[in-house]
């Protein structure tokens, strides 16, 4: 009874979660066909009695009525509307909404200050009534995306709010990075305002890139193609003809989290805890951004191959394709690596074998050689035999937030759009936000450069957090 | 139970999966091939409806392994566990040892020496705790050296052995050296013994000898429990051993025999070993408090047989015993000619870890069995004592992890500086009887194992040999040595140096400040450490 609690804000945010919660439901249906409430379904949903009761699980409990634990946040209607016109509607209830009707206008600092002092007790007593309903609450999962206002500002408002409250539950935030070319125009204020929050206040971020996301979608569609069917992601349903278009992105996503959980909801011969996630991948404060990439990403059999070999499946997720933000990790240095299968015929043997014949090409810390974390569940993905997912904490996640600072410096150079920032927030807060961000690069940057050159690493806020001493041998 | 009972304490997900393992070899080993008969009540018990019951307590900090095995248990049909003795928690340790020391281990406290009370007054006279943990993982090795401290104040006349799993090389946990350091240094101050597994030997064990080409933790596990179950079934001790040299060089460390916890002998034991030779070993044993027993083998003079290096009791019906050395008849001639005498089974692990750990800076154990074969091939395996010691001697005395039968010479020891040298070692041996054998054979096979050369000039009475007429794994021969050796300093200085490399980085403190580790307390626990491995240097 180890319970995740899903905080989905904004649009992006709350289409990512409805794809989620189909995903979750999916594996639930695979994996307990016999319709029982058990500790495994536990961990996502409440069972609800026909009085409105909850209802403890068990080896025997049937299953009533499911509403995900989730607590569902938008500054319009439109996409929380839709989720209750959708066939998962009856997965949640009407309390576990806030909506409002004016949206942030792709303002960050109005999301944030704004709806958040607004919202502050509706937020506060609603993730307080869900996590009294758990038994033993694990960790908060934020939906968000950083470019728009409310999944940016509404969102990391809610995460600094939970670490507040609940400083004992580990928060991860998936958050959705802009595109370069996106539709809004003031995404580097938003974006950087919104990791500022995140540095400080989540325990881990998943960057999930947007172009890159796309990217493997049109890989996998054109592969279709060729293998004259359709090509899907993760697997749900089928080969059904999409309805919305970011629903393949927003897969990728939902099986992120899906596979990110399995080893905590089902059997497995080396389990792995979230818990577990920050303290192999974190070596440092503050640098818990972790860059994820998936494999295999289409079915097999959709596609003229034959399955997979476990040994491609490794070989991809360290492949710069597979990444779910855009950037190359075996051009820079891993500080940790977790590999995490899912499938009933991979062995511990395997997973080590495949980590020898790719640590060669891999550019390891030097204080930190053997930074794997490996994970293995015996339930795999449905429609899948087997799949890995690889979380990696590398210096190449600088890269996006490099290039989001120099969009933030060339609007910033004219002022532009700074106005309707400065109605809520002073321009001292943003420059603080910017330097987060900027400490955050600089921590790797450094990193990098003395793993280049063989030597000891301590990044500057670790250093001046605590003076380090070397005046005397230990031994 | 001559010897006492054995209570196993299993911690985290490695220490529940091997738990099981382990149980479950014994249990076939005990209750399938043959009637039961009352060697087995070391291992297990009866519940309230009969069944054999493992004399066990399960903890780990998440509740999905415990049920698995315990159900896995209850479907061998064999033996089941007292559900009732498990407890878990719904947050696990997060692979963070502080987290298991500091928070779960106090938390959990009372709660588990409440189940091991229950199974304590279970036993007719408890010897031994065998904790099973890991040492990457933050339960078996944070909440594990926790309660094997808990245990050390409860019950400080119990030996207390840990068997530990010495992580892959490339790492199932990034933090996994510093989680080996803190618990390795912990357990060497409160340890009694400290038996080791190296997942990276029972992988080319199970790739090389069994023929497994994907080894699962299922495979490593099972023969993790055949090592274990092959030292801790019932056996005799055929030699209480005797100084390979009349006068030993004194110990560079003060202190020659030490026993369990740090305490020396009890003083009965030079008149208890005189008596060694002339009255049966079963009232021996019986007779002597748990210390007492293992304290006995020293320094004692007695009516010996040698062979080469080792010396043989007569009590003990030898093929061919040659007449006893002048000087031991002498030391004997008081006492009248000893009967012929029936062994008596001793709970052969609290007795043999006595004799291994005597000194308190070595406590790391290392095992190693021949033949390992696959089970489809056990029946077509018929070894002759000669031929399976010597593959046996040159993997203790070159520090081998598995068998080579075909390089398998008679180990040399000519070179020092290629000797794993050991301060001392137990040989197992099971399966057909040494009298059925040719006796000079017998003997020769056993000659090597007594070699001075391959222990340490200061070591006293080295050699301790354990026999059992029962088959093992249906084996017609079979035969385990467990060593106090150098074939640790490997692997621990592995773990040290990783551990400081990422100590000077800086990496992770937090994580371990976040539960009130400090910078002292990893520099403390790599000094013990170093301590350690210079004392296994120095051997």
């Amino acid at each position: 009874m180890r319970e995740i609690l899903v905080v989905q804000v904004g649009q992006c945010g709350n289409q990512i979660g409805s794809r989620f919660w189909q995903h979750a439901l999916n594996e639930f249906e695979k994996y307990n066909s016999v319709k029982v409430y058990d500790e495994a379904i536990s961990s996502f949903f409440r069972n609800v009695d026909a009085s409105g009761q909850s209802i403890a699980p068990g080896p025997n409990t049937p299953r009533h009525s499911l509403k995900a634990r989730a607590i569902l946040i938008d500054a319009e209607e439109g996409v929380l509307s839709s989720i209750m016109r959708s066939p998962i509607r009856d997965l949640f209830e009407l309390t576990q909404f806030i909506g409002d009707t004016s949206g942030s206008g792709n303002n960050w600092a109005r999301g944030f200050h704004h709806y958040g002092t607004k919202y502050h007790d509706d937020i506060l007593d609603k993730v307080r009534r869900s996590a009294e309903q758990c038994d033993s609450l694990q960790s908060f999962f934020l939906l968000h995306s950083l470019g728009g206002g409310t999944g940016s500002g509404l969102g990391t408002y809610t995460i600094q709010l939970l670490a507040d409250e609940f400083p004992t539950v580990y928060r991860f935030a998936t958050s959705v990075f802009p595109s370069e070319n996106d539709d809004v125009t003031t995404s580097p204020y938003n974006s950087v305002l919104a990791l500022g929050q995140l540095i400080e206040h989540a325990d881990c971020v998943l960057p999930l890139h947007n172009e890159a996301l796309m990217e493997i979608c049109e890989r996998t569609q054109s592969q279709a193609a060729k293998g004259d069917a359709a090509a899907v992601i993760g697997g749900v349903d089928g080969g059904q003809k999409r309805a919305k278009p970011y629903d393949d992105m927003n897969d990728i996503a939902a099986r992120l989290l899906t596979d990110l959980t399995s080893s905590m909801r089902f059997e497995g011969s080396l389990n792995v805890d979230l818990n577990e996630i920050t303290m192999n991948l974190v070596p440092f404060p503050r640098m818990h951004l972790l860059t994820a990439s998936m494999a295999p990403l289409v079915r097999p059999r959709d596609i003229a191959f034959q399955p997979r070999r476990i040994t491609q499946m490794f070989d991809a997720v360290f492949h710069r394709d597979s990444q779910i933000i855009q950037a190359d990790p075996t051009q820079h240095f891993y500080l940790g690596c977790g590999l995490f299968v899912r499938g009933s015929h991979v062995e511990i043997s395997d997973i080590h074998n495949n980590i020898a014949r790719i640590r060669p090409n891999l550019k390891m810390v030097p204080w930190n050689q053997e930074a794997f974390k490996v994970g293995l569940c015996g339930a795999p993905p449905v429609g899948l035999p087997y799949s890995l997912l690889c979380l990696a904490n590398n210096t190449c996640v600088t890269q996006p937030l490099e290039a989001m600072i120099q969009r933030w410096n060339s609007l910033f150079k004219h002022h532009a759009h700074v106005h309707h920032y400065t109605e809520f927030i002073g321009l001292d807060e943003m420059a603080e936000a910017k330097e987060r961000v900027l400490s955050v690069c600089r921590d790797y940057a450094e990193v990098e450069r003395m793993a280049g050159t063989g030597g000891q690493a301590v990044p500057r806020s670790v250093a001046e957090a605590a003076p380090f001493h070397r005046q005397l041998p230990l031994f | 139970m001559k010897g006492g009972e054995v209570v196993t304490l299993q911690l985290g997900q490695y220490g529940n999966q091997v738990g099981f393992e382990i149980f479950n070899t014994m249990a076939h080993e005990l209750f399938a091939t043959s009637a039961p008969s009352s060697s087995w009540l070391s291992f297990f018990r009866y519940d309230t409806r009969n069944r054999p019951t493992a004399r066990c307590v399960l903890v780990d900090m998440e509740p999905k392994v415990i049920n698995q095995s315990i159900s896995l248990a209850e479907s061998s049909k064999l033996w089941v566990y007292d559900a009732s003795q498990s407890f878990s928690k719904q947050s696990g340790s997060g692979n963070n040892w502080a987290n298991g020391y500091l928070h779960h281990g106090p938390s959990i406290r009372d709660r588990f020496l409440s189940m091991v009370r229950r199974e304590a007054e279970q036993c007719d006279r408890l010897s031994t705790f065998l904790l099973l943990q890991s040492l990457a993982g933050g339960t078996g090795s944070g909440v594990g050296t926790y309660l094997t401290e808990v245990l050390r104040d409860e019950y400080p006349n119990a030996i207390l052995a840990n068997q530990v799993a010495w992580p892959y090389g490339t790492g199932d946990v990034v933090v996994q050296t510093y989680n080996a350091a803190f618990t390795l240094a912990h357990l060497n101050q409160t340890s009694d013994a400290i038996l080791t597994h190296q997942n990276d030997h029972l992988n080319s064990i199970c790739t090389r000898l069994l023929h497994i080409s994907q080894p699962s933790f299922t495979h490593l596990n099972k023969v993790i429990a055949g090592l274990t179950a092959g030292v801790a079934l019932p056996a005799s001790v055929l030699c209480g051993g005797c100084p390979p040299t009349s006068s030993p060089a004194p110990s560079p460390f003060g202190m020659s025999t030490m026993g369990p916890g740090g305490y020396p002998p009890a003083p009965v034991c030079s008149a208890v070993a005189d008596y060694l030779c002339t009255v049966p070993r079963s009232s021996l044993v019986t007779g002597l408090p748990a210390a007492g027993a293992i304290g006995g083998g020293a320094s004692v003079s007695r009516q010996v047989t040698s062979v080469g290096g080792i010396t043989i009791c007569v009590p003990v019906r030898l093929p061919s015993p040659r007449p006893p050395t002048p000087s031991a008849l002498a030391a004997a001639s008081s006492s009248v000619a000893p009967p012929a005498l029936a062994l008596s089974p001793v709970t052969a692990l609290a007795d043999s870890l006595g004799h291994l750990c005597g000194h308190p800076g070595f406590r790391l154990l290392t095992t190693r069995s021949v033949p390992q074969v696959p089970d489809r091939s056990v029946d077509y395996t018929a070894d002759s004592w000669p031929a399976l010691l010597r593959p046996l001697h040159s993997m203790l005395a070159g520090d081998l992890a598995t068998e080579d039968r075909i390089r398998a010479g008679t180990a040399d020891l000519s070179n020092p500086g290629r000797v794993c040298r050991c301060l001392s070692a137990a040989l197992f041996l099971r399966g057909q009887q040494y009298q059925a054998v040719d006796g000079a054979a017998f003997q020769g096979a056993l000659q090597p194992f007594g070699d001075p050369r391959l222990y340490a000039p200061w070591a006293l009475d080295p050699l301790r040999i354990y026999l059992s007429p029962a088959r093992f794994r249906r084996l017609e021969t079979f035969a385990a040595v467990v060593a106090n050796s150098q074939s640790v300093v490997g692997p621990l200085e592995h773990v040290l140096g990783r551990a400081q490399g990422m100590y000077a980085a800086r990496a992770f403190l937090h994580h371990y400040a976040r539960y009130g580790v400090e910078e002292d307390h990893f520099r403390e626990c790599f000094a013990e450490l170093e301590q350690v491995l210079a004392n296994y240097r120095s051997l």
